[in-house]
């Protein structure tokens, strides 16, 4: 069983766009979130009857969009062609890449790529869906003290990383991560 | 400045996922209220709904016709990795050549009804049998690539005119008129195919009618002697078609099939970019 061109019509009309904002937020361009939408409602047609059977069409693809934009992190940390492609541009990719949120965005999604899946699903809730913690540990099928954890590990795991040389993260990366020590020592406080 | 402990949503607002929905129209009324008044008072909340609004422009005309040829693909591809787990499991040794025996005579029977009773078919490999692709509204699609250099810490406009070296970084832009996906590959002076967009898969990468725009990422030039020709493929759906053409045009016709390709087809564009034979040092180009 297919859906028909008109129903697929009326889903990417109510869908596509909010998955757009969301994977361009996660992703940070333009491209990757077009991809992601085409990704999201492709499994649409291949889960057809098993999507018609959800009580909230929007949060299945949530999760078949976070798992579409952890293949695209995962991607870009192992890219190791012939010719190295780098992840800084020669120029900027993004004509709406100004402000300060921006650079909170672009620093997140630069530590995502040190994290595992897990981690990367835990902060992509958190931060980029706005979640409560027990919203995104529902999410990621973990408990909220098992989220904690795991947070806790990626922040370690990013501030390491930052203090070796294999990471060249910009200086501004390095107050983001002082900013976020509060958070380190909050988290062995109540779940 | 992030500061994430302040960021987490601490129930006070309802999350993107819920506004999704609310905006959406996935809730009913009472739930549609609650969240809709959970965000007046939370700018942050609002804007990412008035965000909804304006990103109904940006996603991708509606294509049916794409959607369905990449589920049949990613369909493809899950059996086939399902087979593949299948044959990884361990099996009798005295028997597993058994299951095999009847399906092996059926397929080489079928191969050799296939080779004796139909006539050949050619595979799209020259140029005059390349298929266009169609854009969402049944136009003839077009696209165009352009590209920035990097070299020795300075940035500007690139040109195919000039000697390029091993080390020059490339970043490519792009203008199309309906197209929706983009391949862009490239074939150097030994003759190697080379995949940059997307860099895995066969699935080719999105891209944004309209405006020119730039292309996430760079590369940098090899040590390859003589040219680097690159190719972008606008609105085709399998980057291994694209791959199998471009492969097919070079071993026949070489470089110069390949540009005309560009010449005459609006849905390729290339750039040709001639290879210096030694670096000299900066200062010196």
């Amino acid at each position: 069983m297919r859906p028909t061109d008109a129903e697929l019509q009326t889903l990417y009309a109510q869908y596509a766009p909010v998955i757009h904002r969301r994977c361009r937020s996660i992703l940070g361009n333009e491209e990757d979130a077009h991809d992601a939408v085409q990704e999201t409602f492709s499994r649409v047609i291949i889960h057809w009857e098993k999507f018609r059977g959800e009580s909230s069409q929007l949060t299945w693809m949530y999760r078949i969009s976070t798992n579409y934009c952890l293949n695209r992190i995962r991607n870009r940390r192992s890219r190791a062609d012939k010719r190295q492609v780098h992840r800084d541009e020669i120029v900027s990719t993004s004509f709406e890449r100004a402000g300060s949120l921006w650079e909170d965005e672009a620093t997140v999604r630069r530590l995502l790529e040190l994290a595992d899946d897990q981690e990367r699903a835990i902060v992509i809730h958190l931060f980029f869906d706005d979640m409560t913690r027990e919203q995104a540990a529902r999410m990621v099928g973990v408990s909220v003290p098992t989220l904690r954890k795991r947070l806790n590990i990626f922040l370690n795991r990013a501030r390491k990383a930052m203090e070796s040389d294999g990471f060249a993260l910009a200086a501004g990366a390095v107050v983001v991560l002082l900013s976020l020590l509060p958070l380190l020592l909050s988290l062995g406080g109540a779940p | 400045m992030i500061d994430l402990d302040k960021r987490i949503n601490p129930g006070d607002r309802p999350s993107r996922l819920e506004l999704g929905q609310a905006w959406s129209g996935e809730l009913d009324d009472a739930q549609d209220r609650a969240i809709r008044d959970g965000a007046e008072s939370q700018p942050a909340s609002t804007a990412w709904l008035e965000g909804l609004d304006g990103a109904r422009e940006e996603v991708a005309p509606f294509d049916p016709e794409l959607l369905r040829k990449r589920a049949f693909r990613m369909q493809q591809d899950e059996q086939r990795e399902a087979e593949l787990e299948t044959s990884r499991e361990p099996r009798s040794r005295a028997a597993w050549w058994r299951e095999f025996l009847p399906v092996t005579g059926a397929v080489a029977a079928a191969a050799v009804a296939i080779v004796v009773l139909l006539p050949p078919v050619d595979r799209p490999t020259t140029r005059e049998q390349h298929v266009t692709p169609h854009t969402a509204t049944g136009a003839k699609g077009s696209g165009a690539i352009d590209f920035y250099m990097l070299r020795d810490d300075q940035v500007h406009p690139g040109s195919e005119d000039e000697i390029h070296w091993a080390g020059d970084r490339v970043q490519f832009s792009y203008r199309t008129q309906g197209e929706s996906t983009l391949v862009l590959l490239s074939v150097d002076g030994r003759g190697e195919l080379n995949l940059y967009y997307p860099d895995t898969g066969d699935d080719p990468v999105s891209v944004v009618p309209g405006e020119r725009r730039m292309l996430e990422g760079s590369i940098i030039l090899d040590d390859a002697p003589d040219f680097e020709l690159i190719l972008a493929y606008f609105g085709h759906s399998s980057v291994a078609e694209v791959s199998d053409e471009v492969r097919a045009i070079f071993d026949e016709e070489g470089r110069e099939g390949l540009l005309l390709l560009a010449v005459d087809y609006q849905d390729v564009d290339s750039i040709s970019l001639h290879k210096g034979e030694t670096s000299p040092a900066a200062g010196e180009r």
